[in-house]
Formats: C-alpha cells, sequence, structure tokens
C-alpha cells in the first residue's frame, strides 16, 4: 500500500503527534491570516480517513482539532457577520430558497475552553401556535408557486402526433395501472401496439417522464435488454402528489 | 460548607440534573452520587424531595420525568417570558411546524401533510414519532396521525382541545 502523506510527514506519524502539532502540520504552507478551509477540510478527510484504514479509533484529541477548525469557521462567519449580517443572511436566504426549512444562523458567541453547555429549552404552547401561523404561510406561499408553475408550464400545451402530451402520458399510465392490476411486473413491450421504431421511441418518453415523476420504476438489468415496469408503493406515490396535482389542474 | 449524606447526594442530583443536555436515567443518577444498583430506591427517594421542593409556587423550575428518565425544565408559565434567553430549541423550527400542523388538525393523514408542507416533511414525522409526540397507524398506503399523551405532558396540556387553534388559522 503507498505510504500516505500530508505536508511531507507520514500519516502513521502524524497519528502519534500531539493534536496542536497534526494541526500545524495540517495548515503548513497556508498563510495565517488566509487559511483555506476547503483545502484544509481536504487534507483533514485524508488524515482522518487513513486513521480508519489502520483501523485506529479516532482519539479524543481529534474531537479538539475538529473543535479549533470549527473556531476558525465560527470566527470567519463572525468577521462576516460584522460586515454586514443582514445582507448576508438575506444572500444564503436567497440561496436556500425554501425558507421554509432554514433557520438564521445564531452568531457565534466568544470561543472558550472548556465549552459551556448551551442548553436547549423546551417549546412552549406558544411558539406552538406561532409554528402553525408560520406552517400555514409557507403552505399558502407554496400552492401559490405550485400554481404558478402550472401556470407557466411551457409544455402544457405541447402536441405530438395531433395529440396533447400530458393526455397522452396520463393515458398510457392508466393503462398501466390496468396493467399492473392483475401482475406485479409489466414489460415495456406490452405497452406497443405497431411495434416500430417510432412507437418505441414515443412510449420510451412517455415512460420515461412517468419515472421522472415518481409515479412508476423502470428497471434494465442490461442495456438494450427488456425495460420492467413497477408501480412504486407508499412514500413515492405520496412524493408525486404535486404530479398528480397538477395533471388534474391541466 | 460542603454538604455530607443525603443532602449531598441530592445537591448532586440537581446538579447532574441542571447541567445534562438529555433527560438522565435513573441508572446514570446513581452512579452520579455512587449509589449501589439496587438502591435505586434511595435515589427515587431524593427525586421525589428534589421534585416536591422545585415545585413551589415560589420556584422557576420542575422536575419531569419520561418513563425512568429525569430532567429539569422552565415551568410552562414562564417559559415564554425567558425563552429568548436560550435560543436553542429542543424542537427545530421546520418540524415544529410540521408538529403544529398535526396538532391542529389530528388526526391527519401523513399524505396530507406531505401536500401541505412538501417530502421534507418525511424526515419530521420520523423525528416526531422517534420523540413519542406523535403516534402513526397505518391507514390504506399511507399513515394516519395523532397526537400522544407524551405530547399533551411536554406542552403542559390536560387534552388537545386546550390548543385553541383559531378557526381561521385552521384553514
Amino acid at each position: 500500500m503507498k505510504e500516505q502523506k500530508i505536508s511531507g510527514i507520514s500519516i502513521a506519524e502524524l497519528a502519534e503527534t500531539e493534536w496542536k502539532q497534526t494541526l500545524f502540520s495540517l495548515t503548513e504552507g497556508m498563510d495565517p491570516w488566509n487559511i483555506d478551509i476547503s483545502e484544509l477540510a481536504e487534507r483533514y478527510r485524508i488524515y482522518v480517513r487513513s486513521l480508519r484504514e489502520f483501523d485506529f479509533e479516532i482519539p479524543g484529541r481529534m474531537v479538539v482539532t475538529c473543535s479549533v477548525l470549527l473556531r476558525i469557521k465560527a470566527e470567519a462567519l463572525d468577521i462576516a457577520y460584522k460586515v454586514d449580517r443582514d445582507k448576508l443572511l438575506e444572500e444564503v436566504e436567497g440561496a436556500v430558497g425554501e425558507e421554509d426549512d432554514w433557520e438564521p444562523p445564531i452568531a457565534p458567541e466568544q470561543f472558550m475552553m472548556p465549552v459551556r453547555r448551551r442548553p436547549h429549552r423546551q417549546v412552549s404552547v406558544t411558539d406552538l401556535k406561532r409554528a402553525f401561523v408560520d406552517a400555514i404561510t409557507v403552505s399558502r406561499r407554496r400552492s401559490t408557486r405550485l400554481s404558478e408553475q402550472v401556470d407557466d408550464d411551457p409544455f402544457a400545451d405541447y402536441e405530438l402526433a395531433g395529440e396533447n402530451v400530458y393526455e397522452r402520458i396520463n393515458s398510457l399510465f392508466t393503462r398501466i395501472k390496468e396493467f399492473l392490476s392483475a401482475r406485479r411486473i409489466l414489460s415495456f413491450f406490452r405497452l406497443l401496439d405497431r411495434g416500430d421504431k417510432a412507437e418505441r421511441v414515443e412510449r420510451f418518453l412517455e415512460v420515461l417522464h412517468l419515472d421522472t415523476a415518481g409515479l412508476i420504476r423502470c428497471e434494465q438489468e442490461e442495456f438494450f435488454s427488456d425495460i420492467l415496469i413497477t408501480i412504486p408503493v407508499i412514500k413515492d406515490e405520496e412524493l408525486s402528489e404535486n404530479d398528480k396535482n397538477r395533471a388534474k389542474a391541466r | 460548607m460542603i454538604k455530607t449524606g443525603r443532602k449531598r447526594d441530592k445537591s448532586l442530583l440537581e446538579a447532574a440534573l441542571f447541567l445534562a443536555a438529555k433527560p438522565l436515567q435513573r441508572k446514570e443518577l446513581a452512579k452520579i452520587i455512587g449509589a449501589k444498583s439496587h438502591r435505586y430506591q434511595y435515589v427515587e427517594e431524593l427525586l421525589s424531595d428534589l421534585a416536591d421542593e422545585l415545585s413551589a409556587a415560589e420556584r422557576g423550575i420542575e422536575l419531569q420525568q419520561i418513563e425512568k428518565s429525569y430532567f429539569l425544565q422552565v415551568k410552562e408559565e414562564y417559559l415564554d417570558a425567558v425563552a429568548y434567553l436560550a435560543p436553542y430549541q429542543d424542537i427545530s423550527r421546520p418540524v415544529l411546524r410540521t408538529l403544529a400542523m398535526i396538532a391542529c388538525n389530528s388526526p391527519i393523514t401523513q399524505s396530507e401533510i406531505v401536500r401541505a408542507r412538501g417530502n421534507k416533511c418525511y424526515k419530521h414525522v420520523e423525528q416526531l414519532l422517534n420523540r413519542n409526540l406523535i403516534r402513526a397507524e397505518k391507514h390504506g398506503r399511507t399513515l394516519m396521525l395523532h397526537v400522544t399523551e407524551e405530547f399533551l405532558r411536554y406542552f403542559g396540556l390536560q387534552n388537545i382541545n386546550e390548543l385553541q387553534f383559531s378557526e381561521m388559522e385552521k384553514e
């Protein structure tokens, strides 16, 4: 096995050193005023993976190393907040998009050893009621967004061979459900009437759409072999509710 | 002055419960005060004394028990006034929103919740089930979700009707 090295020091040697030395080795060659966190994380990842390969247990001092890395990150964030916290939060919110599942980060406090436990308080009935109002607001925004997506769908009136594509797809899905009411798996070839190349391509596209929407599941064991179609159970069906609603809306 | 004997043990339990980030089991508490495993009864007596002291009207916290685990919490009536001091909640905001929707419409199917809250709420439901705040029973191809006794205990409610979500909110 090729011996892995970080900053010219072998992993085995690095594993024996003090945590501070480990950190110095990991950051060697970096500008102390401008540490590249991604590079550092990559070096650390290699280091930890190597420890696992040697079947060592990751010792407690590595937890300390992690905490120091986190401190570097926290301080970087703290500096960012001082620049323009509101702007930064706005940017993050915009990037995340789904504000429902996004919580504004809490500004890091002065890092002190030993670290004090931050108590997680219980939630009050007022919090619960407030959360309910928020959930309703988000839910309304979500349904508005979904209905706008349906309205803006550029393929809503798309036709293929004189037929609306969505109607064709819905009709195919109904046909698949009928077939699968009597059996568990359906062969793609059973969906063909004429069997010529043009029909195969058309049907294949429709099947792909249904698979993408989560309404059916396709499996092909080998290239160019038969495609086996099944209907997913419970969760996957629920996941595709939006698609069903969109189909209904049309 | 350093306390000895029973007083010291009770103080130790109080300190442990104050500091612990999660509910502590009777076994762990016994270990902290150096009691042997067969002396669980002694631990329970101390906890009972502590609970009595904290239940006095002038105290702001109380001792709670879930099965065989114990923890300290702020009394419900004071929680809103001091909540901002501890920004970390033990139920995250997205999960709490899912819980609120379940509580308001309980019982409600998982598919309805997914329709309103999106696919991420499968994870929320899983977390809430793990915390025993809701229970699920099979309902066709989906699950019917109900709030539990533990939910009522957590929020200090006698029954779900005490929540009184307004009709407008229930839309």
